[in-house]
């Protein structure tokens, strides 16, 4: 793989890589500009708290009851004020969706199971397990069997 | 909802043209092992539009798997239920099946077990799939 540096005061500052599929060297090149940036957080709420969550701990967002929550690696979950549609644009590639009201961090998924009826859960490293769609379980597969 | 409909009338109208098709092959089949020799008008109009009917619901029904809200076990249930009743009615008004609760168990007992048998080879299927993920997610 080529690296190229191109230095131009004039133009905007961005990191654009070409490759053939995602992969890990990606993935890290994604965190660490966006890290660079300070975009790799997100501001998260409890009851009488706020906190910088970072895109790298959040194991899923999901919706509960018209709130979006984010659950971190202790599954405690954080409020967020924006909608599902809103994160997926400045989340990572690494947050896949898995349902209508449910974004998961592949990094944190264990695995996926399946249970007699045929639906599919997604497992993360919380413990927390959350159901994935049938659609967005053909995405899925597509997306790893391309790896 | 809307569109669900769409969908249902979609999938059926691309199957609907098997079910007289089927129903072709098999008279052909009976006549030829000299099981069926006559037919009446009234039976082949019926037959024609039963089945075509039959086949139009049967794969229209199908569309129930991709109403997301509607959790998998209900999913499959509402699919179970509406082709048992969609085959039983066009049996009976056919006269291929007798009016008997003998002929109607048997084919209670037959139906539920062909579900059973196909459920379980997609059940393995979407297993097989989940496997080979998770060997992905664990390779990483």
């Amino acid at each position: 793989m080529k690296f190229r540096l191109v230095i131009d005061t004039e133009k905007p500052e961005e990191v654009v890589a070409t490759a053939h599929r995602r992969s890990n060297l990606t993935d890290a090149i994604e965190e660490l500009v966006r890290s660079h940036g300070g975009e790799d957080q997100l501001p998260a709420y409890t009851e009488d708290d706020m906190l910088m969550l970072k895109f790298a701990d959040i194991q899923l967002i999901t919706v509960e009851n018209g709130k979006t929550l984010a659950v971190d690696g202790s599954g405690t979950a954080y409020r967020l004020k924006q909608r599902l549609y809103e994160l997926e644009e400045v989340l990572p590639s690494c947050f896949i969706r898995i349902s209508k009201s449910a974004l998961a961090n592949e990094n944190h998924l264990v695995r996926f199971t399946a249970g007699f009826s045929g639906a599919v859960d997604a497992v993360f490293r919380c413990g927390r397990k959350e159901g994935v769609s049938r659609r967005c379980f053909a995405e899925i597969k597509r997306r790893f069997n391309e790896r | 909802m809307k569109k669900h409909m769409v969908e249902f009338v979609k999938r059926g109208m691309v199957a609907a043209w098997g079910g007289p098709v089927v129903l072709a092959i098999i008279f052909a089949c009976l006549n030829a092992a000299g099981v069926v020799e006559t037919m009446t008008v009234r039976e082949v109009c019926l037959g024609i539009i039963s089945s075509t009917l039959m086949t139009f619901i049967a794969a229209g029904i199908n569309v129930v798997y991709q109403v997301e809200r509607l959790p998998l076990p209900m999913a499959i249930l509402i699919h179970a239920g509406v082709l048992y009743l969609d085959y039983l009615l066009a049996y009976l008004i056919n006269g291929w099946l007798k009016n008997q609760l003998g002929p109607i168990l048997t084919f209670t007992v037959i139906f539920a077990a062909g579900f059973a048998l196909i459920w379980l080879i997609i059940y393995q299927i979407i297993k097989r799939q989940i496997r080979q993920v998770n060997m992905k997610i664990q390779a990483q």
